[in-house]
């Protein structure tokens, strides 16, 4: 169903509780993060180095949440929720991509992260790790793989170094004066950031 | 200084607004080297284009650093300046800890 998606479950979580919300946001993320971390130091190093970076961009985020820094909810300049939603998307576009040249294949797309092997005809079905919040260790993958792609998009190393503090929890505020910048420039960087990472998806 | 301001809030292209970004990184520059730069020298560099939303940017910079350098700017000098400008964006963009920010076409004020 698509309802089990988690960018859908996100928009429910922020329809909710705000504190019982982002408990759960925490532990999801927490958990997805540290699946995807594993998977990336499981992997040789390519000749390029978005895989280091992705990799610190999870070592951040694994030391803001010891930090007791996690991402906000509410927080509409945040990159992790981003990042999965991005990853959520492209990994639905591969399904159907590959239901059209596969049509009435019932196995295959259970191979992908998001996808359950018993049902190919339900658009995004499939995202059952999420009805008991638990990611998927394949889903980490995905995110792992994602989260590379994205930062090589980022030829700038200030703009690399902002989107790393920023995953690693820190407010607009600490990124504007540990980089001696406004915090105006902070947001317009974020904004860049994330412009150029939804841009690249279109 | 009059400017032709487009009251739109489309979405700039990536490369229109990485110039801007580098436009906005030059003007800040100068304020943190002490050089109180003026903000219309560097409008001269924009296009129509970005012109609405690199005044905005800079101004939002230039209220920043004046009251780092212990200034009270009032927005009745920048509706002098700017006049093209709307007078509740100004109000908004000068408003200490307001929960309302100013808009700036093309971005999203948080």
């Amino acid at each position: 169903m698509a309802e089990q998606s988690v960018t859908h479950w996100i928009g429910q979580l922020k329809e909710g509780d705000e504190k019982a919300a982002q408990r759960l946001w925490e532990d999801y993320f927490q958990r997805l993060v540290r699946l995807a971390r594993a998977r990336l130091q499981g992997v040789p190093r390519r000749a390029a180095d978005e895989e280091d970076v992705a990799l610190s961009a999870f070592d951040s985020f694994c030391r803001g949440v010891e930090a007791g820094r996690f991402p906000r909810l509410n927080d509409r300049d945040d990159l992790w929720r981003l990042l999965v939603t991005l990853t959520e998307r492209k990994a639905t576009r591969l399904r159907r991509h590959e239901g059209r040249q596969k049509r009435g294949g019932g196995a295959v797309l259970d191979e992908t992260a998001l996808v359950s092997s018993d049902d190919t005809q339900t658009p995004a079905r499939g995202f059952d790790q999420f009805a008991g919040h638990e990611p998927t260790p394949e889903f980490a993958a995905e995110v792992a793989e994602e989260c590379a792609r994205l930062f090589d998009l980022l030829a700038d190393t200030e703009l690399r170094n902002i989107a790393l503090w920023k995953m690693e929890g820190h407010t607009t505020e600490e990124i504007a004066l540990r980089f001696g910048r406004a915090p105006r420039s902070i947001e317009r960087k974020l904004k860049r950031i994330r412009n150029l990472w939804e841009g690249e998806e279109l | 200084v009059s400017l032709e301001l487009r009251d739109d809030t489309e979405r700039l292209p990536p490369h229109v607004e990485e110039r801007l970004d580098q436009v906005c990184d030059r003007y800040e520059a100068a304020w943190v080297e002490g050089t109180a730069p003026r903000l219309e020298d560097y409008l001269g560099e924009s296009d129509e284009r970005m012109r609405s939303a690199l005044l905005r940017e800079l101004l939002l910079l230039e209220v920043h650093y004046r009251r780092k350098c212990g200034e009270q700017p009032f927005p009745a000098e920048y509706l002098a300046r700017f006049p093209a400008l709307p007078s509740d964006w100004i109000d908004r963009a000068l408003a200490p800890a307001s929960p309302a920010r100013p808009t700036v076409p093309g971005y999203e004020v948080l």
